[in-house]
């Protein structure tokens, strides 16, 4: 229950922020999603059936609040990051910490893959255009604040 | 037998549950268009509202001092148009009444307060704070005094959800103020628009404004859209595509009015 509770607060405190900053920090039509790295913290820190509930329902209420992209496009990206997020679970001193960021990475450019290839569906660019301007711009953007924040308040109760 | 299965079943259930949510995923954004779903999504973009209510109120605060000086400056510079508007009304007036024009001026517009410009890594979408309560339905058009902005979607009792021109999916019927040529605006990755399938044989000028071209039912005829900054062939040599800067800056917008009536 006081876990729950915790996770609840995280949340509330992590959408005042993307709502709060996330204007201010945009570059290019691109802004880090602190939601993300929420879920992925939570993954990691929780194992994979909490990981991707808790992905799936917040990528819900994000897409409820409309301000994005079409509802349910959140859901299933954050689902499938909380899953991935999951298996890294007490896998940190297992794997090697090369291969252990490799699989941050890889989740989170899964995550934007989603994203993009649905919300850019029927619109005339290619793919490179759409990796390149749009995909790895974000994946660098988040991925920077997913190991900065990290370094100073790694995943709790691994 | 079975109960081998069973458990092999039990052991895999965290990937039946990815599989489960990944099917509800997918049902959920094949229903995006139906009604119901943009009544939910305004439902419950209504009770998360509060949440953008403290980026609103310290926004408004760091603006006041700033604002108030350009109010004070545009008020200024109002009232000495609206002298010369009032002029220009006499006269239209008079001129309309001589060539039996009906006037046909008439917008009922409800202004409205920006509350957020997204949450999410695109940027598609922005609330106001007026709802149904305000008699605002999906479909409206919503405009600033520079030009358009978007349209309705999903509409709660005080909030409501606009789609902007910027969304990837919005298309808008424009046409061109001096060459009078139509055609379909859409959006492009460097945030400026472009109208495709321009005859070859038609003259777009550089400079020339862009207007809202009045064969829709959500957007009224000859709101400003924005300004032509470039013509060029198209690839098969066939049209020509104009690119369109669009008019209003939608990192800055604050309030807009949404189009009750045309």
């Amino acid at each position: 229950m006081r876990k729950l509770l915790l996770i609840i607060a995280f949340s509330l405190v992590t959408i005042f922020i993307q709502v709060l900053l996330g204007p201010w920090m945009t570059i290019r039509e691109i802004r880090p999603d602190f939601l993300l790295i929420l879920v992925m913290f939570i993954g990691i820190s929780q194992g994979k059936v909490t990981g991707q509930l808790y992905g799936f329902g917040i990528g819900l209420v994000v897409d409820a609040l409309g301000l994005g992209s079409f509802l349910g496009l959140s859901a299933l990206a954050k689902t499938i990051a909380g899953f991935g997020a999951g298996l890294l679970h007490k896998r940190r001193n297992r794997l090697n910490p090369l291969l252990f960021r490799t699989f941050e990475i890889l989740i989170i450019v899964i995550h934007y893959a989603i994203i993009y290839a649905i919300n850019f569906k029927g619109v005339d660019l290619s793919s490179r255009v759409v990796l390149l301007n749009y995909i790895l711009p974000a994946v660098f953007y988040t991925g920077l604040f997913y190991f900065v924040i990290q370094y100073f308040i790694p995943p709790l109760s691994e | 037998m079975w109960l081998k299965v069973i458990r092999f079943l039990i052991d895999l259930y965290e990937y039946f549950l990815l599989i489960l949510l990944i099917i509800l995923s997918f049902v959920i954004l094949s229903k995006n268009n139906s009604p119901q779903v943009r009544i939910l999504q305004g439902e419950i973009a209504d009770v998360f509202a509060f949440i953008h209510y403290p980026g609103v109120w310290i926004d408004n605060l760091s603006n006041l001092m700033h604002e108030n000086q350009e109010l004070k400056e545009e008020n200024l510079r109002l009232a000495l148009l609206n002298a010369q508007l009032k002029e220009s009304y006499i006269e239209n007036q008079r001129l309309r009444e001589m060539l039996s024009f009906a006037d046909t001026s008439h917008l009922t517009i409800l202004p409205a307060e920006v509350i957020n410009q997204g949450t999410t890594p695109l940027y598609n979408s922005i609330m106001i704070n007026v709802g149904s309560k305000h008699a605002i339905t999906p479909n409206m058009a919503v405009i600033t005094n520079k030009g358009i902005v978007g349209k309705t979607v999903s509409v709660g009792d005080n909030n409501t959800l606009v789609q902007i021109f910027l969304d990837v999916n919005f298309r808008l019927g424009v046409k061109f103020q001096i060459s009078r040529e139509y055609g379909i605006m859409s959006w492009q990755p460097n945030g400026l628009a472009e109208v495709r399938e321009i005859a070859k044989t038609a003259v777009i000028y550089p400079g020339e404004k862009v207007l809202t071209s009045g064969y829709s039912e959500i957007y009224p005829p000859n709101i400003m859209v924005g300004e032509v900054i470039d013509v060029r062939q198209s690839a098969n040599n066939l049209f020509q595509i104009a690119t369109v800067r669009p008019s209003v800056n939608i990192n800055s917008i604050e309030e807009v009015f949404v189009v009750l009536k045309k």
